[in-house]
């Protein structure tokens, strides 16, 4: 186990930046997740950690060492790949064994490490089995164990869940977890799923374009998104951004209703509001109408989509789940002034209040 | 009856089917057929047409006498001799091929090196150059080494092949990456990578490739006749040649009929081995 230091880690393909200078220190034990949409560059730091890319700048260590220039082998760690990468012709044991068999190590240390291993995922039953007759998520728990019998320095899994089902990732999501807690190893973990990466990390590196937007926890990331766009990929259904022009503690909205807010400034700006802090407007209070275009309905809660009456400007908010509100309804949200977020318009970045 | 209708033209059609592929078997089967039954006349027999299409009674005694000093009284050779020689020069070219083609695709798939692409069309070009057009050159270069009349100057010529480089090549690509990610992570190099995970998962395109260049070895004919000219180190389609090339009624056609079945007969038992081999290979990696 050890701690991943990441000094203005930068990749280039054929002159293309496409990691813009990633700082970052993981503490020994920490679970950190990589999370951003597809292209941001999140898989491709997790495999320059692992040397399966090169680093065209900056440095990687790994437990007080530089491994820029050293291979996977000799760095210490274990992957977890997306499509899982057994071996289809060794059976479950021998997949988990080989690493450990390179490795030179005893035939009883194999044995007692991949035996432990087998017991904590559950996996005894299929030890001799080869993998193509095993269910996908068996085949994901097999990989786990490949990994987790190397009792690596540190553990990359890139989109380990992405293939499975539903019911069956929420099922993995908690084993992780749970197994994260158990053997404490440094862990860097890669997702587009913001429920895994809120769920899981002790901290998050959110990635847009080949640039770390913000890295903090998963509560600190919800709360105070550092950028425009940690607001909008964060949080569901997604936070409502809109420009507003600001002026003496008021702000006119699309649509030309105005509101009295808390302004960090005067001039145009961008109002982030998330659906969850809301409420439902007093007579006579000054509010932000919205008239309903549907109302989803998941039981303890509803969503209300729709647009802010005027404008073309769309809007989600919660409703209570025995709300009766219905499509072509206008409703009058009030926001919670505790949760406010201001961006720059011209830079995306988040303006303190 | 408006439903028996089309189920009683599919059955007359596939009736039709059957007998044409039946037809087909008989006219490729019919002439090794006829060889056999030759090799179990005697030679008055065959000399005196028509050829009978039964098998005669002469078998053992044809067969016998062949392998016991009547196809060396003609061709100098054994026939004991004339087989291990076959073999020797079949199995070398095919395992020869399979290891160099392996190497190159090998080479060409997994590792970034300069002039790789270069290197690759260099091999695809190679395809179109047939042996009969550096026969010369290699005749030259053999004579020099003097590789004239031993197994190495029979089989090294024939061993690079372009065709099992392109289809190693192709299996190679069909590898996902991550697999080979995934050794590396685990620590394995080159060439355990190779030992331990690409072999055994080629071990069906091996067994396919071994077939096909082991009859393409066994049936060699231009090379060997140039390369050999010591009875003792023919292969079996050369002393089938040598045998045949007095006039008609001196030929032992016997013996030669014998020697043809012993020559067509190894190549059967390879494919139906392999056959059997890879097919269970096959089903494994599908399932």
């Amino acid at each position: 186990m050890a701690r991943i230091l990441l000094n203005d880690v930068r990749k280039s393909y054929a002159g293309t930046q496409v990691i813009h200078g990633i700082n970052m220190q993981i503490a020994d034990g920490e679970f950190v997740v990589i999370v951003g949409p597809s292209g941001c560059g999140k898989s491709t730091l997790l495999r320059m950690v692992a040397g399966l890319e090169a680093i065209t700048s900056g440095t990687v260590e790994i437990g007080d060492k530089v491994v820029n220039d050293l291979e996977p082998r000799q760095r210490d760690i274990a992957m977890v790949f997306q499509n899982y990468a057994l071996y289809p012709h060794m059976s479950v044991r021998e997949n988990m064994a080989y690493g450990l068999k390179i490795a030179r190590m005893s035939k009883a240390e194999i044995d007692s490490r991949v035996a432990k291993a087998a017991t904590m995922l559950e996996l005894e039953p299929y030890l001799d089995r080869k993998p193509r007759a095993l269910s996908g998520g068996q085949r994901q728990r097999v990989a786990m164990g490949r990994a987790l019998v190397r009792e690596p320095a540190a553990l990359l899994l890139d989109e380990p869940l992405s293939n499975l089902d539903a019911k069956l990732r929420v099922q993995m999501r908690l084993q992780i977890k749970e197994m994260h807690l158990r053997t404490g190893q440094t862990t860097l973990y890669v997702t587009h799923d913001q429920v895994e990466a809120m769920t899981l990390a002790d901290r998050l590196i959110v990635m847009n374009k080949g640039v770390a937007e913000q890295i903090a926890t998963p509560l600190e990331v919800y709360q105070r998104p550092a950028s425009e766009f940690v607001a909008g990929f964060i949080g569901s259904p997604a936070m409502n951004i809109f420009t507003v022009s600001a002026a003496d503690g008021r702000v006119t909205l699309p649509g030309g209703a105005v509101l009295p807010l808390p302004v960090p400034r005067g001039g145009d700006l961008r109002l982030g509001l998330r659906p969850e802090h809301m409420r439902m407007a007093e007579p006579g209070e000054a509010a932000i109408p919205v008239v309903l275009r549907s109302v989803e309905r998941l039981g303890a809660d509803a969503f209300g989509y729709g647009m802010i009456e005027g404008s073309d400007v769309s809007f989600v908010l919660r409703l209570p789940g025995t709300s009766t509100l219905d499509r072509g309804d206008r409703v009058e949200a009030v926001p919670d002034p505790a949760h406010l977020h201001f961006f720059d318009p011209e830079s995306g970045k988040r303006i303190e209040g | 009856m408006a439903e028996s209708a089309p189920l009683a033209a599919r059955r007359s059609g596939r009736l039709i089917a059957h007998l044409w592929m039946v037809l087909g078997v008989i006219v490729v089967a019919f002439p090794v057929y006829y060889v056999f039954v030759a090799s179990t006349h005697s030679l008055q027999t065959i000399l005196r047409p028509p050829l009978p299409l039964l098998p005669g009674s002469e078998a053992v005694r044809n067969y016998s006498e062949a392998f016991s000093g009547g196809v060396s009284r003609i061709g100098g050779v054994s026939l004991w001799r004339l087989l291990a020689n076959t073999t020797i020069v079949a199995m070398g070219i095919a395992l020869g091929k399979i290891a160099i083609s392996m190497a190159s695709a090998y080479a060409i798939v997994f590792f970034r090196f300069p002039l790789r692409m270069a290197c690759f069309w260099l091999i695809f070009i190679t395809l179109m150059l047939p042996v009969e057009v550096r026969i010369q050159p290699t005749y030259k270069v053999m004579v020099d080494l003097g590789l004239i009349n031993t197994y190495p100057g029979l089989i090294l010529p024939l061993i690079a092949s372009a065709t099992a480089t392109l289809l190693f090549r192709q299996f190679f690509m069909t590898i996902p990456d991550e697999l080979l990610e995934a050794a590396r992570v685990d620590g394995a190099g080159p060439w355990r990578f190779f030992k331990d995970i690409l072999w055994p998962l080629s071990l069906t395109n091996v067994a396919a490739i071994f077939v096909i260049q082991f009859i393409y070895g066994w049936t060699q004919y231009l090379w060997p006749l140039l390369v050999t000219n010591s009875n003792e180190m023919n292969t079996i389609v050369i002393a089938l040649k040598k045998m045949v090339s007095f006039a008609d009624a001196d030929t032992p056609w016997h013996l030669v009929m014998v020697t043809s079945v012993l020559a067509i007969l190894p190549p059967i038992l390879v494919v139906v081995l392999m056959q059997r081999w890879f097919v269970k290979g096959l089903v494994e990696t599908e399932k």
